[in-house]
């Protein structure tokens, strides 16, 4: 078994605030083995994109983090800021959703890649733009040599994640994280840079976590899955089990709510109420008032993450397969 | 339900050009199509394919360049003049954002009540009588109605701005990706109502929406854009199960499926949309197309019109290889 590339436990983050603390995340335990590509998936909020920034150290300033990230044997919560910046594009490089605010509009494509690959690598000017337009062509970019000189605004949104892909690639990172890489794009551009990013973790053993509220995306890409609500990993597991035998009442709702093409239903499954918000996090489960499998134990002692099939780990009292619970379900 | 009788809005030939300093950029070029009481209209494609100008055109909120528009059965009129003086108060939208369409300063009853004070002249106990009304029809309450928007949340803030919408009692409501900005579980409450309020009230919508799921699920018929044209119409079953244009197809493959036994299996479209500026000579899906012939990138295909409300514009179309009585009728 290969050791982890990005191994979290215990990790808590929360912001002060006047009236209430917000607890943006709870007890978030993950782990990304060499070569695995991993969905993480949620509702807004449900802590997503937090977790993906607390691998960085980017939590905004006011944010207390505490527990253990560590990234390819280094811890990351208490470390110097200095110390950070080699680690961010070096060790883990990540990819945003929205690419045309990723970019500097002043500046070509070229520079922005030259200044970056020669931050993180010992190259020389005219090294580094060859391997630019190298980092361009694995990313499928059409005329690199162009693309090369171009300027952001002269490109399209899916060009440009393509350049932040190859950016993110240049220095050559243990670990991708993209954080909704797909959402601003088009379906038809989506299904490109999905297939892209398959391929690259296909050829070169890439690491990829891989942030999305798409559970589709999750299917069709990710060999792993961690599904978060209210700041907490709720079940984790490989694909496959995950999205054909969810166990997590949470988890086989969710899937149940995407209208599907050509599924002909008159009716969706909904999940009654909201996701409670950072600051008025219930006692107990935080699913409990949306879950109709509730019992006493939900609202009193929040379930914790725990292996219930081989692969799978699941934080709830009641879990299993929704066959099995059909009695409870009725 | 489709309601018989003449359509509500009948729409022939809606063009939108707007002059630009590097040229004239169609962004709706000739687009025809008719919705029906009780009915609704999904327009789908890609971002830039003039999805929202038509919707704009039709709400009044720009003029077409030209086409013609009849209600219910009347005279043809050219459409800005006829959204001017008879949609008024027949059609309302529901955008996108609610957090940027509905003002952050009124209260949720203040913003419900703005419409039937403007327009209805409703005062005192009938305003809030009405309001509450409203409010109860999109599934929230009393206890909302001294909220401020930031307090709601998103599913939220897409009710209240139904409940605006439905104010004037109208008979059309153009849902310009009413959707998209929610979260999957509240996305399916939002259509759910949607198609709720549609029964008890005979609404009929123009769903605007690059998502082919919720399409699915709540139209009766799609129109597929590409490049300001219509390039696929027809019955949502009969378009989403047997598509006959390359490129409905195509973005029927795009989507990523939930069943991972299926995945890796999308045939990838090439390219992006060209520029509306650059338009390609011919075919305006002829460079990303894989059913390219040479007819295609020399003269563009004309509407071909094939029974059952179905047409499309292709030279290559998709041939059906299903036997052709199993064609099911849904509706």
């Amino acid at each position: 078994m290969s050791s982890p590339i990005l191994k979290i436990s215990k990790l808590n983050v929360m912001f002060p605030g006047l009236m209430r603390d917000a607890h943006v995340l709870r007890d978030v335990h993950l782990t990304v083995k060499q070569g695995d590509v991993v969905g993480l998936v949620g509702e807004s909020g449900s802590g997503k994109s937090m977790t993906a920034s607390a691998c960085l150290g980017l939590i905004p300033n006011r944010g207390r983090a505490t527990g253990s990230i560590v990234l390819d044997g280094q811890e990351i919560i208490g470390r110097p800021e200095a110390e950070l910046a080699n680690i961010r594009g070096g060790i883990a490089a990540m990819v945003f959703q929205n690419p045309m605010r990723s970019l500097n509009p002043f500046y070509s494509i070229g520079q922005q890649m030259v200044e970056i690959i020669r931050r993180h690598r010992k190259l020389g000017a005219r090294d580094a733009r060859v391997a630019a337009i190298d980092e361009l062509q694995t990313v499928q970019m059409p005329d690199p040599e162009i693309a090369f000189s171009k300027y952001p605004h002269q490109m399209s949104g899916g060009q440009i994640q393509r350049v932040m892909i190859a950016i993110a690639l240049a220095c050559r990172p243990r670990l991708l994280i993209a954080d909704e890489p797909t959402t601003a794009l088009d379906v038809t551009v989506q299904a490109q840079i999905i297939s892209l990013v398959r391929g690259l973790a296909d050829r070169t053993g890439l690491t990829v976590l891989f942030i999305t509220h798409d559970l589709g995306v999750v299917s069709t890409l990710c060999n792993r899955v961690a599904v978060m609500y209210a700041g907490r990993i709720v079940e984790t597991g490989d694909v496959g089990s995950v999205i054909n035998s969810p166990a997590h009442p949470y988890t086989q709702r969710l899937l149940k709510t995407v209208p599907i093409v050509g599924a002909s239903s008159s009716n969706l499954e909904t999940i009654p109420g909201q996701v409670p918000g950072p600051t008025a996090i219930p006692l107990g489960c935080a699913f409990r008032s949306r879950c109709n499998r509730a019992t006493e134990i939900c609202s009193t002692v929040d379930p914790q993450l725990k292996s219930v099939a081989n692969d799978l780990m699941v934080a709830c009292h009641n879990h299993g397969s929704a066959k099995s619970m059909g009695k409870q379900i009725a | 339900m489709t309601v018989p009788g003449p359509p509500l809005l009948k729409v022939c030939n809606l063009t939108k050009h707007y002059p630009t300093r590097r040229g004239l950029v169609r962004a709706v070029d000739g687009l025809s199509f008719e919705i029906r009481r009780g009915e609704t209209l999904a327009i789908v494609g890609e971002s830039g394919c003039g999805k929202s100008t038509m919707a704009m055109t039709l709400l009044g909120l720009t003029n077409a360049t030209s086409g013609s528009l009849s209600i219910e059965g009347s005279v043809p009129q050219p459409i800005s003049s006829a959204v001017r003086t008879q949609m008024h108060g027949n059609i309302a939208a529901v955008f996108q954002n609610p957090q940027s369409s509905l003002n952050p300063k009124m209260r949720v009853e203040a913003l419900v009540a703005e419409p039937l004070k403007t327009a209805l002249g409703l005062r005192s106990i009938e305003l809030r009588n009405r309001t509450i009304e409203l409010l109860a029809d999109v599934g929230m309450g009393e206890q909302h109605l001294r909220a401020f928007p930031h307090k709601l949340s998103g599913g939220q803030l897409q009710r209240v701005a139904i409940a605006r919408a439905l104010a004037l009692k109208p008979q059309l409501l153009v849902l310009d990706e009413p959707t998209s900005a929610l979260d999957v579980s509240i996305q399916a409450q939002t259509l759910m109502l949607l198609k709720r309020l549609q029964s008890d009230f005979g609404l009929s919508y123009l769903f605007i929406s690059h998502d082919l799921g919720a399409v699915d699920f709540i139209a009766d018929r799609v129109i597929v854009m590409y490049l300001g044209k219509q390039v696929e119409s027809g019955n949502v079953a009969d378009v989403f199960s047997k598509p006959k244009h390359p490129y409905t197809q195509a973005l029927i493959d795009a989507i990523p499926t939930i069943n991972p036994e299926k995945r890796g299996h999308f045939a990838l479209l090439t390219g992006e949309i060209p520029s509306p500026l650059n338009r390609p000579v011919g075919c305006s899906f002829s460079p990303r197309c894989r059913h390219r012939t040479d007819v295609c990138c020399s003269t563009e295909p004309g509407v071909t019109i094939s029974g059952d409300d179905r047409s499309f514009a292709c030279f290559n179309p998709i041939q059906d290889t299903f036997v052709k009585s199993s064609n099911h009728e849904t509706i």
